[in-house]
């Protein structure tokens, strides 16, 4: 009920500060479908339902202060799923049969202090140089000149368990919470001493404890080479139950020259005293038709520093891959790509398990065409190497009729060869027709329906449908 | 020789139009944003060429352009305009005239004997700000006059004969002057803004499509084909450009892992997801979280051993032979390469059994640490020492882990 009551003061706020514009989108998901499951017979699979209910409502006001760069935004999400038993969700750590989530809600106010000073307040989604988080709290950024700005943030961040809070945002490699294992009646940690095997299976019941969070930014903006230049740096902490649980410094660089752009990005966690991400890529539009872009990426992969993945004696992965976007004409795009990656073996792997690394070749082509008003594709994927083989090939036709029904087709057929789940490998199909209308200029309803062939099951029906509902209005201009 | 030659003017060729002015005659033959300029249906024979050959200079058909202040105006001449030379009138009388002034030369096909309408042409206006009047008298300041001020965002007519939305001007071209020096740089400059009117987002929704960059956009920005898939380090690194058009919960309605974007997961992606996942194409962790987006299906789809044995059927065996058997197919090797594809299905207590200083089943545990772990441990535990304290007993003097203190 807290919850409810919460939902409706948060969903009424923007109509309690009465802003001079609105605009307001509300979306409706509602999947049916399964997932195979395995059965105690080997080789048997069941199904599972997914009866899914997503319902987002987004609305964002303008000019709470006259006259001012002021307002609000809220996304506000209920995520249900009513195939989920309610046996099955009490058994799951993050099984959770319906929530309620914002995902975003904020206050700003830009440009105080003669355009120099923005202020945001609330749940506020922040991207680094490397990935997207969230906090609840408050950013002030300071330009003293135009092309620099400093920004200070802190706040709570946004976890699994953290109030109307959607986990995904949040630092991986630990469960959300612990609460149902401690309700159980599973030790907390830490495991004080012998017997054996009293550590194995604990609960963590600082999970769901507060995570203050803070940092600060400094950002330069429109650098010599032209607009879509930058360069910034940021460093971030968070902590939780007296302990830290990230504590990154990244950095990030855009450049553009003429129809050159440069994107580069690196991430160094502090608490494992190693980068975790280096991304670099370079675009050349060479001609109007014709794109050219190189991509090279090195990631280790980090969790929270609660989480015992993070020490593990794990190898980095680098990747290199070229692109190639043809538009030899106004109707037609190409697209081709290929590229390698590949990792060294750990010193442990190569000594006892003559594990010597691998490469995973990968290649993909595309096409979209507009011909005699229909829209075509088709995507042929390819990916090999240690990870283990997957091809997929898609193809598709959309057609626009009468200017508000679209139909669209398409067709996957994939290939996989899985060594770490041989289960997993085989030849799988699927058809699925999207029928969507337009109803108004923001008001679409849509159905599309799937249907698989697999290894799984003969017929594997999917069906969703979606409502998108959207306005705006400002009343200054009544 | 020859090769050489011609290999060196493409490069000089090449290097021009990568790196030279980007006046109309760069975007001349490139096709124009429909949601920008709408398309057009011009029923109208007009020969700019033959018209311009007599050096009449364009505001003699086109006089509203010295003062519009608007991309609202019409600024297309009407007949009147056309009548000022072509003596339609006489011609409706029959009588001798010239230039020649007969409907059918501007309506092709035009019978006045059947009683309809000539067919009618619709010129829609551009969906940004622009003042022909502030322009022209900026280009006069620089010394640009006439034809040669037209021909600045619009290139020479010397050739053109019907003109159409190719001789309106592209981004390129705004972007000549309107750098954030010469003149202003931001979107909402030229580009319609959102509802909010004192933000800066671009209204994208337009009455003649969705606005996109596309082949050729200036700030590298061009969402093609594959943008859905590719976006992430320009959406990262330059999320300011991003925010011009998007607003941020937009990014979340795809990025929280409810959805199934078609243009990313090809179809029955339920079934086929685990060799992309392990190579992590597209990056899982944008949208979905291991420990609890792919455990909780997993442990239901009966492919995790976390759950409650209700849940964890287990009769089909997961893995390969030898994955716990030390060999090249021991689960070491696949952990070392990606753990996060062991976080999706495994939690840490399933790690612990074996790895932990206090495991039953190997006593003392088996150490999972990288070389020179023992450097950084010290450091690790004054910072945060819980996941140490998951496996290791760090009051007890014997343990591996008190080294560390």
């Amino acid at each position: 009920m807290p919850r409810r009551l919460a939902a409706i003061a948060l969903a009424a706020a923007p109509l309690l500060a009465r802003p001079a514009a609105y605009d307001v989108d509300a979306r409706t998901e509602a999947q049916v479908y399964s997932i195979p499951r395995a059965t105690a017979d080997a080789g048997r699979w069941t199904f599972l339902p997914i009866r899914r209910l997503v319902e987002v409502l987004d609305v964002a006001g303008f000019e709470v202060v006259p006259g001012e760069d002021s307002g609000l935004a809220l996304s506000l999400r209920l995520d249900a799923d009513f195939g989920l038993t309610a046996a099955e969700a009490s058994a799951l750590d993050d099984g959770r049969r319906a929530a309620l989530q914002l995902l975003a809600g904020r206050l700003w106010w830009k440009g105080l202090a003669g355009g120099r000073v923005d202020v945001a307040l609330g749940r506020i989604t922040a991207q680094d140089p490397v990935a997207s988080w969230a906090f609840d709290g408050a950013s002030v950024t300071v330009r003293p000149v135009t092309f620099l700005a400093l920004t200070a943030f802190g706040g709570l961040r946004v976890e699994g368990a953290s109030w109307l809070a959607s986990p995904t945002l949040a630092p991986d490699g630990v469960r959300s919470s612990d609460t149902r294992r401690l309700g159980l009646g599973v030790p907390p940690y830490p495991c004080a001493a012998l017997p054996l095997g009293n550590c194995a299976d604990r609960a963590d019941p600082t999970l769901d404890d507060p995570a203050p969070t803070f940092g600060a930014r400094l950002a330069l903006t429109r650098l010599p080479g032209g607009l879509a230049s930058g360069a910034e740096v940021e460093y971030r902490r968070t902590l939780r139950a007296g302990g830290v649980i990230e504590e990154r410094l990244g950095g990030g660089l855009s450049w553009l020259v003429g129809p050159v752009s440069l994107d580069g990005a690196a991430e160094w966690d502090l608490y494992l005293a190693r980068a975790t991400a280096i991304r670099g890529a370079a675009r050349w539009g060479a001609l109007p038709w014709l794109a050219l872009g190189v991509e090279a990426r090195y990631w280790h992969q980090s969790f929270s520093a609660d989480s015992i993945f993070n020490v593990y004696d794990t190898s980095p992965w680098t990747e290199t891959r070229l692109t190639a976007d043809v538009a030899p004409a106004g109707w037609l795009r190409l697209r081709a790509s290929g590229g390698l990656a590949w990792v060294r073996p750990t010193a442990f792997g190569e000594t006892f398990f003559s594990d010597h690394g691998g490469t995973s070749p990968e290649a993909a082509l595309g096409a979209t065409a507009d011909a005699g008003g229909t829209a075509f594709l088709a995507d042929l994927t390819w990916r090999g190497g240690v990870q283990g083989r997957a091809g997929f090939f898609t193809a598709g036709a959309r057609r626009v009729l009468a200017g508000w029904l679209a139909l669209d087709l398409r067709g996957t057929l994939s290939t996989v060869e899985d060594p770490v789940i041989p289960a997993y490998s085989g030849t799988f199909a699927s058809a699925a027709l999207l029928v969507s209308g337009r109803l108004e200029r923001r008001a679409q309803l849509s159905l599309l329906v799937e249907d698989s062939a697999s290894r799984f099951g003969r017929n594997d029906l999917r069906v969703y449908a979606f409502l998108s509902l959207g306005t705006s209005w400002d009343t200054r201009l009544r | 020789m020859r090769i050489a030659l011609a290999l060196s003017t493409l490069a000089a060729a090449t290097a021009a139009a990568a790196l030279g002015p980007a006046g109309p005659a760069a975007t001349a033959g490139q096709p124009r944003s429909p949601a920008v300029y709408p398309e057009q249906r011009i029923a109208l024979p007009f020969n700019h060429k033959a018209h311009l050959y007599r050096g009449t200079v364009c505001t003699v058909c086109h006089p509203g352009v010295t003062t519009s202040e608007s991309a609202q105006d019409r600024l297309v001449p009407g007949e009147d305009r056309c009548a000022r030379c072509h003596q339609i009138a006489e011609a409706k009388a029959g009588r001798p005239h010239y230039p020649p002034g007969q409907c059918p030369l501007c309506h092709v096909g035009f019978d006045a004997t059947v009683h309809r309408a000539p067919e009618a042409s619709a010129f829609p206006r551009a969906a940004i700000h622009f003042s022909h009047a502030k322009h022209l008298a900026r280009l006069a300041e620089a010394g640009e006059k006439d034809r040669a001020a037209c021909a600045a965002c619009h290139g020479s007519y010397d050739a053109v004969e019907l003109a159409t939305r190719a001789q309106l001007p592209k981004m390129t071209t705004c972007l000549v002057c309107h750098d954030g020096r010469k003149a202003p740089a931001d979107c909402t400059t030229c580009h319609l803004r959102a509802v909010d009117a004192m933000g800066s987002r671009v209204e994208t929704r337009l009455p003649g499509g969705v606005l996109r960059p596309g082949p050729g956009d200036p700030l590298g920005l061009d969402h093609g084909p594959s943008y859905d898939r590719a976006h992430g380090l320009a959406a990262l690194g330059r999320r300011e450009q991003c925010l011009a058009c998007h607003s941020e919960p937009s990014c979340m309605s795809c990025h929280d892992g409810t959805k199934k974007p078609a243009s990313i997961h090809p179809g029955d992606f339920i079934s086929t997801h685990p060799v992309p996942a392990r190579a992590n194409q597209p990056n899982c962790a944008a949208c979905h979280r291991l420990q609890s987006f792919c455990v909780a299906c997993h442990e239901r789809a009966g492919v995790s051993p976390n759950a409650d044995p209700s849940l964890y059927v287990g009769g089909n065996k997961v893995h390969p032979a030898g994955w716990m058997t030390p060999g090249p197919a021991f689960h070491g090797v696949q952990a070392a390469r990606n753990i996060g594809q062991c976080a999706s299905c495994h939690q840490e207590q399933q790690c612990l059994q074996c790895h932990s200083t206090s495991s039953a089943l190997y006593p003392g545990g088996i150490r999972p640490h990288p070389p020179g772990f023992a450097s950084r441990c010290g450091e690790m535990i004054r910072k945060n020492a819980r996941s140490c304290e998951k496996c290791h007993v760090l009051s007890n003097p014997a343990d591996s882990a008190a080294k560390c203190r």
